[in-house]
């Protein structure tokens, strides 16, 4: 994570409000001025030691620092985690998932580690195994499903390391994992003879450390081996307990032996990863429909069982070739998907002499190398040009007893016009081997659809599928790429940005040309995008006096920089909605100090009044909106830097 | 900006007369002058307004905040002005002197003493810590570095710690905070949403609406508690008012002592 301003800010400003002012004083010094000794620290802080050692020991607790004690001497260097502390603002989200993909005990496992920082399982065991049976009746029936003895903690835990959301942690966990590398390069570099050394030894000498680095990395997944081993992996043990439903119904008996001693922290990476499944699942909801939805769901969780992470580490990028795209087969998916669902929704039916069957059915073996225009033509070549419209997605779900709406309007160009709209869903057929067909429908509508989420690469077991997340993802970038120049300058401005994204660099006459806009027209937006910083004017002097009617100027678009600097406008956005929620709470301090009161809780009656309820309950609701929003900026920091 | 001059034509006067070479033909230039004029401070603009938020992103906020709360009760929050400082006041933050002004808000030297005199309420204010508490956390002693480790864990002191989970769990909504779910379910009525309205009606008003309510129960009592705070130890009008008697006993003690006064 690039740490700009805003975002060291922000950064800053979460752990002020969680963690609390001392911490918080101490990161802002570590990330203005980079690593740090404690004597260091005490100079551009001005804290005593004491402090000092105090707020050091809770940034570390919580996982936000990395330390580093050269073996000679004892004195310890400090360094910001900006990554673990933007992760706070995750936390919430990630919960979520998490409770809707494993269940409320996980979820309530997960958050007693966020709050820990990190723990030794044997604490764990003992602390969940006395905890007090909640008196209190605040819970929303959820109790049962909490863990409440040390056997049941044992089986959760072990199925989130399983799954690696939860990993182990050693001493060197808190080095930087960039020194660690640099370390080993080092090290290879002395052990290499002779002074000077060849470009040739040199390449080899970067790839034994990145072997060595990914050996370092993974380390904390001993444990999961270990597990997947005796337990066998967790694949393989969601296909027995079928679909998602697995809360609750795990029989404590099973609890695996766990090395009490092994200490446990939430793997945010690999959260990250579940938080991406969610995201595309969402949008494939949004743009296709629920069911097709759920089948997407089931696809993704089979394929990303055994991705670690979103994006390849760039560290390991040397040794760590971007990993062979996971194939399911269609028989896979049916078997994990959840019975409950009704495959049979959301799909339209033509008949079957309109369907192209060679082009829907097309495999492609090979990922696709780019994700320009001559691809998408090559899609299209197929005998009938318009077959991509003959397999409608009809996500309502709801409505599929209507006449389909969509069937005369949306679609002027259609072959099929003379076909009678009405469409009969009357064959509820649950046998099998229908099942497995309706579904298949939904794996095609999702191969089909203009963000091609999956792709049909073989025809084992009735079909292989996969997901090119770099692709899939590149396109949601630029897609919110888009989105921003689109609000921000106009559909003329985002034409204009598409065609030098697409055409790279253009003179002017050649851009309005294109465009198809008045030459004024395109000066003024370009004028107003250049002063953004989207885009920028390159000079080409046509000869040695660079005079100006001498010289080209072409216009080009610099995607990268503008992903940048979005991303550091988004980090901005998102300090300034919680500079808000801080405004607001010293706005409403009396009353919110008030509720913290350890008195309040048997006598509000006598001393609070209507106005005052009112008045806290609009601020929650204040609070509530600013941090959703917050967390709709991170989805967008999340797709444009983590996924 | 004003090449043109006043002329407004292409070139202009001043560009043609001192340059001598005059404008050279370019090929993006199309005459028109620019729009030098100040452009509007604060144009029109459409506030965007978020929808609201869906059932997921609802949760995940409740999530975190209830993630917030449980940090707040641990031992290892600290914080000493998190409410206290305006967050509008200008912050100067040059320096580090200023840096440090900023944060040291609360101490002994900066105590306002016209507002710090304890009072009977402060009692029940959860404390702020300044220095987290380390005494009842289990500490993990291998993964710390030795020079924060005597900090938070002396040596001297190595009895077996348990580690506690936190008995927070379930967020402070307004209407647990007013007690408004109490009040439901000591009551008759079941039904625990529908019914909010009437409690919210029952919960006392503000001072000045009080006559308005007189009659319950409940209200007496809350009158004679605000009563009684009003009273309080110094009355005015009942001080001058009941001078006369006062003075009446005065004078019956000392007769004629106006004399002396």
């Amino acid at each position: 994570m690039l740490v700009t301003k805003h975002a060291a800010e922000l950064c800053a400003l979460l752990v002020n409000d969680l963690y609390g002012e001392l911490p918080s004083r101490i990161l802002i010094a570590l990330l203005t001025k980079g690593r740090s000794t404690i004597p260091q620290l005490v100079q551009q802080t001005s804290l005593n030691p004491r402090h000092l050692r105090n707020g050091l020991g809770v940034l570390f607790h919580q996982n936000l620092l990395y330390a580093r004690t050269e073996p000679g001497s004892k004195t310890t260097t400090y360094e910001a985690n900006p990554d673990a502390c933007y992760n706070l603002i995750r936390s919430g989200k990630i919960l979520e998932v998490l409770e809707q993909r494993f269940g409320a005990a996980e979820r309530d496992l997960v958050q007693t580690l966020m709050l820990l920082g990190h723990a030794r399982i044997q604490d764990l065991g003992q602390a969940f195994s006395t905890r007090a049976p909640q008196a209190n009746g605040e819970t929303n029936g959820t109790h049962s499903m909490l863990i409440g003895s040390e056997s049941r903690l044992r089986s959760v835990l072990a199925r989130l390391l399983q799954a690696e959301i939860v990993e182990a942690v050693r001493a060197d966990t808190f080095r930087n994992p960039a020194e660690v590398l640099d370390e080993y390069k080092q090290e290879m570099a002395k052990a290499s003879p002779g002074d000077r050394i060849s470009n040739k030894d040199k390449i080899v000498n970067d790839e034994k450390a990145a072997e060595r680095y990914i050996a370092f990395r993974d380390n904390g997944k001993a444990i999961k081996r270990q597990l997947d081993q005796t337990r066998g992996s967790y694949a393989k043990r969601r296909k027995l307990q079928n679909g998602h439903s697995t809360n609750g119904d795990i029989d404590d008996d099973d609890a695996p032996h766990l090395n009490p001693n092994i200490i446990v922290r939430v793997n945010y990476e690999k959260c990250l990863v579940e938080l991406r499944n969610h995201r595309l699942v969402a949008f494939a909801s949004d743009s296709i429909g629920e069911t097709t939805a759920s089948v997407y769901r089931t696809l993704l969780d089979l394929t990303t069982a055994h991705m670690s992470r979103c994006r390849i580490d760039p560290l390991a990028a040397v040794k760590e070739p971007e990993p062979a795209p996971i194939t399911v087969t269609t028989l896979d998916i049916f078997d994990h998907l959840d019975e409950s669902i009704d495959v049979s929704r959301g799909i339209g039916k033509v008949s079957g002499d309109k369907i192209d069957t060679s082009s829907v059915e097309k495999v492609k073996m090979e990922v696709p190398q780019s994700d320009d225009e001559s691809d998408i033509e090559s899609d299209d070549d197929g005998p009938i040009p318009n077959g991509r419209s003959n397999i409608r997605p009809r996500g309502n779900t709801g409505q599929h007893n209507d006449d389909d709406p969509f069937s005369e309007s949306d679609n002027d160009t259609r072959t099929n016009g003379q076909r009678p709209s009405r469409v009969t869903f009357d064959d509820t057929s649950t046998n099998r081997a229908a099942r497995i067909e309706q579904m298949r429908q939904h794996l095609l509508l999702l191969k089909d659809s203009k963000h091609r989420f999956i792709r049909h690469c073989g025809t084992q077991g009735r079909g292989q599928w996969t997901v090119d997340f770099r692709l899939l993802m590149a396109r949601f970038r630029d897609a919110e790429m888009d989105a921003v120049i689109e609000q921000s300058f106009g559909r003329h401005g985002l034409r204009l940005t598409r065609i030098l994204r697409e055409r790279g660099k253009l003179d002017e006459k050649m851009l309005y040309s294109s465009a198809l806009m008045k030459k004024g027209d395109v000066q003024g937006k370009m004028l107003a995008m250049q002063m953004a910083g989207l885009v920028d004017i390159q000079e080409v002097p046509r000869d040695t006096n660079r005079l100006a009617n001498r010289t080209l100027f072409f216009w080009h678009f610099d995607g990268e920089k503008t992903q940048a600097q979005l991303l550091d406008d988004v980090y901005k956005a998102m300090l300034r909605c919680m500079q808000t929620l801080q405004v607001e709470r010293h706005k409403e301090r009396n009353i919110l100090s008030f509720v913290e009161r350890k008195d309040v809780q048997g006598k509000e009656e006598e001393v609070m009044t209507a106005e005052h309820y009112n008045k806290y309950n609009s601020h929650l609701e204040v609070q509530d909106r600013l941090l959703g929003q917050v967390m709709r900026l991170d989805d967008m920091v999340s797709v444009l830097r983590d996924f | 900006m004003s090449r043109g001059g006043r002329g407004g034509g292409r070139g202009g006067r001043g560009g043609r007369g001192g340059g001598g070479a005059g404008r050279p033909v370019l090929s993006w230039d199309n005459g028109d002058e620019p729009d030098a004029r100040p452009s509007e401070l604060f144009p029109p603009y459409t506030v965007p307004t978020p929808t609201a938020l869906n059932p997921f992103e609802k949760d995940a906020v409740k999530h975190f905040l209830l993630l917030r709360h449980q940090i707040h009760a641990s031992s290892l929050y600290t914080s000493r002005r998190t409410l206290d400082s305006d967050p509008l006041a200008p912050r100067k933050m040059y320096g580090q002197e200023q840096t440090n002004a900023h944060y040291g808000v609360q101490s002994r030297a900066s105590q306002d003493p016209f507002t710090s005199v304890p009072t009977y309420g402060q009692r029940f204010v959860r404390e702020e810590r300044a220095l987290p508490d380390w005494s009842r956390r289990v500490i993990c002693r291998e993964l710390f570095p030795e020079d924060i480790l005597d900090v938070i864990e002396p040596q001297g002191e190595r009895k077996k710690r348990k580690l506690e989970l936190t008995s927070v769990n379930a967020l402070p909504n307004a209407e647990q905070a007013f007690g408004l779910v109490a009040h439901g379910e000591e009551g008759e009525d079941g039904a625990r949403g529908g019914d909010l309205l009437e409690r919210l009606d029952a919960i006392p008003h503000e001072e000045g609406e009080e006559e308005e309510l007189e009659g319950e129960g409940e209200e007496e009592e809350q009158d004679e508690v605000y009563d009684d705070e009003d009273a309080g130890d110094y009355d005015a009008e009942n001080y001058f008012d009941n001078g006369d008697e006062y003075g009446d006993d005065y004078g019956d003690d000392g007769g004629d002592g106006e004399g002396t006064y």
